[in-house]
């Protein structure tokens, strides 16, 4: 193999390669301008969680425990408690309720598999997506970071209306 | 007893050889064909209501229901066609349909025999659209809570209630669809046993105690044995995080030798466990009169040592005094035991028990009945004691054995004891003369005489002898505490001198009081020289030190409260601070018997496990592991290496009645084994213990009245003591909850805290 | 950890079992033992000894007329609680001076009980099972009367009132309203 041959093939290469980079600098751009642009998700994401409230601002979950048996990687705690009062002053929508509710992002896998399972629709997953901390211990949310009406929705997403409405590649897929 | 004949029954085309006269269900269950039922309750009259058991049979018109259908002779049957799903479908949308759709909220969730029912043989929709019956839901007493929308009916509950109770407190009431199980006005007037919710297959009767606390999945279960009385029932600890929630006896859980039965003390009275009064860490109290100061393990352990071992070297070994617990497993009693003999060297070792075995089983001449021989007994003789009190479970094979099984039942109590309504023969004999009976039944006396000192007719007397002699079957003889020393021996003595006949076998069934009477007895902690009493009266003279595990009884302190005073050193094991530490000044803190590996003795003689549920609460140790500990630090390494298996082994290896027993042999808790037991044959000396007496009931006087007040429900089953007095449900019933005026509520009421029942009947321990 | 169960419980219920023991004259206690002398076994009397009792004690079994008769026919207050609910002719509750029980058995059912019940409510401003604040009235539903041929029916007491109509039943809540209503059947 002479010195010559070996310029040439790459030169090649390098013109094939660099083809392809040139050619895609006229098209659109994909790159997300995150945080200052949101991020659009699909209306599936799993974010974090939340736990719903009915129309009279009373916890709809129950404290059945089914998510914390569904769950695979064991990251609801739940402790339920008895709500004696008049069913308009109670804390959830029955006499039952849960009166601790962790869920540890440390272990959670977003399978959505509690959403399944519960049979209240009181658990379902959010967008918040930023969920990255500087204490391990912080990813340990309870019910008050859970709650709906409690949980403090991010700025940084917008979830798409529809298939069509999506900017990335799983579009092209 | 003559065996049954046995037939042909053709199950599913298979041929099976049976029992003539068993229930149809429970021979295709035992053959291996299941059959869905809710009210079918082994051993509990037939209801036959919930008609999920339907099965066909050929040359019968109709399904019949295989509960109340008995095998007979070339019968053929088939338990699954599309006729038979459809029906039993039909049956359970019909079971359906005023049931709530609430079983994420109900506490039955998860466990729930309908629910699982439902899985098998439900539709995936519902079709009744009308409204559902609607019962506001209710507790009826502190302990049970109602919800009558989720009932099916199955009535197992009234008739646990009725037929192992005798007590009728929950009925069902209304007619048609409107029926509910209810009381008379709205109140559980009852022993609170619980039973009635064990058995609902659904969630109308809930523990109201164990009410939304967690679900049973979550639950860690343990196999444990009860310890709150002699009959050892076997039951499933559930516990959570270290906390023991609950306790049932659940089939589907454990398979004791008390079926699903508990009574109030073993189901409701466990929060003693994580009671926050238990005791923390070890206690020094540095100078008499001074605080009790907590302390680490080392410094109390050390401290301890070295004050036995002065006093050793200032006044001899037998100036220490060592006393165990009958309610104590066998591995703390017999660790105590050794540690007494062998570190010590004391000949003063006992423990706190009520009343001594020991003349018993010396001359006992015939074996233990167990609890299931007691149901299928033929004659009963019960002598003093009142197991509807102290022995739940004894009571109710008894109350089963009459109703169930036509058994003859004899009671002879100086109190009209409630289970003599099932008598056929009541006794009702002066207080303090149930001796002469025995005495008369040994034939060692005229009926006249015996007759007068109880205070009964002349003619009572020979029926019993006659209906014992004519028995065909098994005579079971229970005697409570009642009974003297020599009544003891004399009694133990009778089969031998009655003997036995080709159809007729003599058991025997003590009553004693506590979960291990028999165990402390077996390992040999009673034969030391003194009892209890005589260490107390001692303390200060002889005895210089007293080692006691497990608090010492109300009945031994009660006039001697003196006597811990004077005592140089006196270091007590226990779980809560009581009238023993007041004066202790080491006190150590025991774990409890859910946080432990050991065995107790039963009434029966079986040795039965108690599990660890939970890791010891606080600084806990096991008993036998803190008496290790100190025999370590007085030199002497028991080299037990904390394995509670190894403590048994010895056991096994030195105690003449659990020869050859293992923990592994004990695994199982349905196949319980029973403690080999020396039967004695006829001993010459009784003559001596008969002469004497005879000179007891001599000396009698004859005279005196008669206790006629049949006692209230629940007088010692619901006593602090027994109950441990750290049950905070039992509180609330003190605490002032609805009590109209003139009106009578619960029984549980009569449990005042806060009237003070009597603090000498507080026997706080494990 | 345990179930909190305070007085202000939201499962309202009022404890009623009875201390003491209802009394009553000679002539009742002669007619109970009348009744009881006709029975082999004592626990049979239990009817009759219920409409003597509740006839006593202010139309319905109170708790002291229900230890009387746990302890005349020698069974459990539960029996007795079980049988009464059985019936709706017995009343564990306080009625009212006219017991209006409407029949909601088929016949009765497929003519317009539920209107006749309807219109009852209405006009008392009762549920079925409920008693008028005055006293005066108390509104139940009630299983087949036997009298199937004249539905739909009702009975005040024990006088039956059939084949009714919206006007009819009018004018015979008027009669009680205005207190001119006489029972014809002494119960």
């Amino acid at each position: 193999m002479s010195i010559i041959s070996d310029i040439v093939e790459s030169t090649k290469s390098i013109i094939k390669g660099m083809s392809v980079t040139f050619s895609y600098i006229p098209k659109a751009k994909w790159t997300v301008q995150y945080p200052e642009e949101p991020v659009t998700l699909q209306p599936r994401y799993r974010g974090q969680h939340l736990l719903h409230v009915d129309e009279l601002g009373r916890e709809k979950c129950v404290a059945c425990y089914l998510c914390a048996a569904a769950c695979p990687s064991d990251c609801i705690y739940i402790v339920a408690a008895d709500d004696p009062r008049a069913p308009e002053e109670r804390t959830g929508v029955d006499e039952r309720y849960a009166e601790v509710y962790n869920i540890d992002y440390g272990r959670c896998i977003f399978c959505g598999y509690c959403v399944e399972a519960c049979p209240k629709d009181a658990i379902t997953h959010g967008y918040n997506f930023e969920l990255s901390v500087y204490n391990r211990a912080d990813l340990l949310k309870t019910k008050d970071d859970l709650l709906i009406t409690k949980q403090k929705q991010s700025p940084n997403y917008r979830v798409a209306f529809s298939d069509e409405d999506v900017d990335s590649e799983y579009k092209e897929v | 007893m003559t065996t049954a004949e046995s037939v042909k029954v053709t199950i599913n085309g298979q041929e099976f050889q049976v029992q003539k006269g068993a229930p149809l269900i429970d021979v295709c269950r035992e053959n291996g064909f299941a059959i869905p039922s809710f009210c079918y309750y082994a051993d509990l009259a037939l209801q036959a209501s919930c008609r999920m058991c339907l099965v066909r049979i050929e040359k019968m018109p109709k399904l019949q229901t295989s509960c109340t259908i008995t095998c007979t002779d070339g019968m053929i049957v088939t338990t699954q066609s599309e006729e038979i799903e459809k029906a039993q479908r039909g049956m359970v949308e019909f079971l359906l349909a005023n049931h709530p759709l609430d079983c994420p909220v109900c506490d039955r969730g998860g466990e729930c025999e309908l629910q699982e029912m439902v899985f098998d043989w439900g539709g995936l929709e519902e079709r009744f659209t009308e409204r559902k019956n609607y019962y506001p839901e209710k507790f009826l007493s502190p302990i049970v809570a109602n919800d009558p929308q989720r009932c099916i009916l199955c009535k197992r509950c009234t008739r646990v209630c009725d037929e192992w109770m005798g007590e009728d407190a929950i009925e069902a009431g209304g007619r048609g669809a409107n029926t509910v199980i209810g009381t008379f006005g709205g109140w559980l007037n009852c022993s609170q046993c619980g039973n009635c919710i064990e058995v609902c297959p659904t969630g109308t009767l809930l523990d109201a105690t164990y009410r939304h606390q967690t679900r049973p999945w979550e639950l860690e279960r343990t196999v444990s044995t009860c310890t709150f009385c002699s009959d050892g029932c076997q039951m499933s600890l559930g516990s959570r995080a270290g906390e023991l929630m609950r306790v049932v006896a659940r089939d589907r859980y454990v398979d004791g030798i008390n079926g699903e039965f508990l009574c109030i003390k073993g189901r409701f009275a466990h929060p003693f466990v994580n009671h926050e009064e238990r005791l923390r860490t070890p206690l020094i109290r540095y100078r008499k009169g001074g605080k009790l100061i907590p302390a680490t393990w080392d410094e109390a352990i050390r401290f301890t040592a070295a004050k036995l071992q002065e006093i050793k070297d200032a006044h001899g070994a037998n100036s220490i005094g060592v006393v165990g617990s009958p309610r104590l497993t066998n591995e703390a009693n017999y660790v105590l035991l050794k540690f007494a003999r062998e570190v010590i060297g004391t000949e003063h070792y006992t423990a706190s028990e009520a009343f001594s075995l020991a003349p018993f089983f010396k001359h006992m001449t015939a074996p233990l009945a167990t609890h299931k021989d007691i149901r299928h007994a033929k004659t009963i003789v019960l002598i003093g004691g009142e197991p509807e009190e102290l022995q739940p479970l004894t009571a109710k094979q008894v109350r089963q054995a009459v109703r169930n099984g036509g058994a003859k039942l004899v009671i002879i109590n100086s109190v009209p004891v409630r289970l003599k309504q099932q008598a056929t023969q009541f006794l009702h004999v002066r207080p303090g003369t149930e001796d002469a009976l025995v005495l008369a039944l040994a034939g060692q006396t005229d009926d006249a005489m015996a007759a007068r000192k109880m205070g009964v007719e002349v003619g009572e007397i020979e029926p019993l002898r006659r209906m014992i002699d004519e028995t065909q079957g098994n005579v079971v003889l229970m005697f409570g505490g009642e009974l003297s020393t020599e009544a003891q021996t004399i009694l133990a003595q009778l089969p031998g001198s009655i003997g036995d006949e080709e159809n007729r076998r003599f058991l025997f069934h003590p009553l004693p009081l506590f979960n291990n009477s028999f165990g402390v007895h077996d390992v040999g902690l009673m034969d030391g020289k003194l009892n209890a009493t005589g260490l107390l009266d001692a303390a200060g003279d002889t005895v210089r030190a007293l080692y006691v595990a497990g608090g010492l009884l109300p009945a031994h302190l009660q006039g001697r409260e003196q006597a811990l005073q004077n005592l140089d050193f006196l270091v007590v094991q226990e779980l809560f601070a009581t009238d023993t530490t007041a004066h202790a000044d080491v006190v150590f803190p025991a774990a409890s018997f859910a946080e432990i590996d050991g065995t107790y003795t039963n009434n029966d003689g079986l040795v039965q496990r108690v599990r660890q549920s939970i890791p010891p609460v606080h600084q806990a140790k096991p008993d036998w592991v803190i008496t290790s500990l100190l025999a370590d630090a007085l030199g002497i390494d028991f080299n037990y290496q904390m394995s509670a298996s190894a403590v048994f082994r010895e056991i096994g290896e030195h105690v003449p009645a659990y020869q050859g027993l293992r923990y592994p042999l004990l695994k199982d808790e349905s196949k319980p084994v029973q403690a080999k037991y020396q039967l004695a044959g006829q001993r010459a000396e009784v003559a001596d213990v008969l002469a004497e007496l005879r000179q007891r009931v001599e000396r009698m006087t004859g005279a005196g009245d008669k206790i006629m007040e049949t006692p209230e429900v629940g007088h010692e089953l619901f006593k602090i003591g027994t109950l441990t007095g750290k049950v905070p449900q039992f509180h609330l019933l003190a605490a002032g909850n609805p009590e109209p005026p003139d009106v009578l509520v619960s029984p549980l009421y009569q449990i005042t805290i806060d009237s003070g029942l009597r603090r000498d009947t507080a026997i706080a321990g494990d | 950890m345990s179930q909190q169960f305070t007085p202000n419980n939201p499962l309202p219920q009022e404890a009623k079992v009875p201390v003491e023991m209802a009394v009553f004259s000679l002539d009742v206690e002669a007619e109970i033992d009348r009744h009881l002398a006709k029975y082999p076994v004592k626990r049979s009397a239990i009817l009759p000894l219920m409409f003597i009792v509740q006839r006593e004690r202010g139309g319905y079994l109170d708790p002291p007329g229900v230890a009387y008769l746990a302890d005349r026919l020698d069974v459990r207050i539960t029996d007795i609680w079980e049988v009464a609910t059985f019936y709706s002719m017995i009343n564990t509750e306080p009625v009212g001076t006219y017991h209006i029980q409407v029949c909601r058995t088929l016949s009765c059912k497929i003519l317009g009980a539920g209107k006749i019940t309807e219109q009852c409510s209405t006009r008392l401003g009762i549920k079925p099972g409920e008693t008028t604040p005055d006293g005066k009235f108390s509104l139940s539903e009630v299983e087949c009367l036997g009298s199937c041929g004249t539905a739909p029916m009702l009975q005040i007491g024990f006088d039956f009132h059939e084949n009714l109509t919206a006007e009819k039943l009018d004018k015979i809540l008027d009669t009680c309203e205005r207190g001119e209503y006489v029972f014809t059947v002494k119960g």
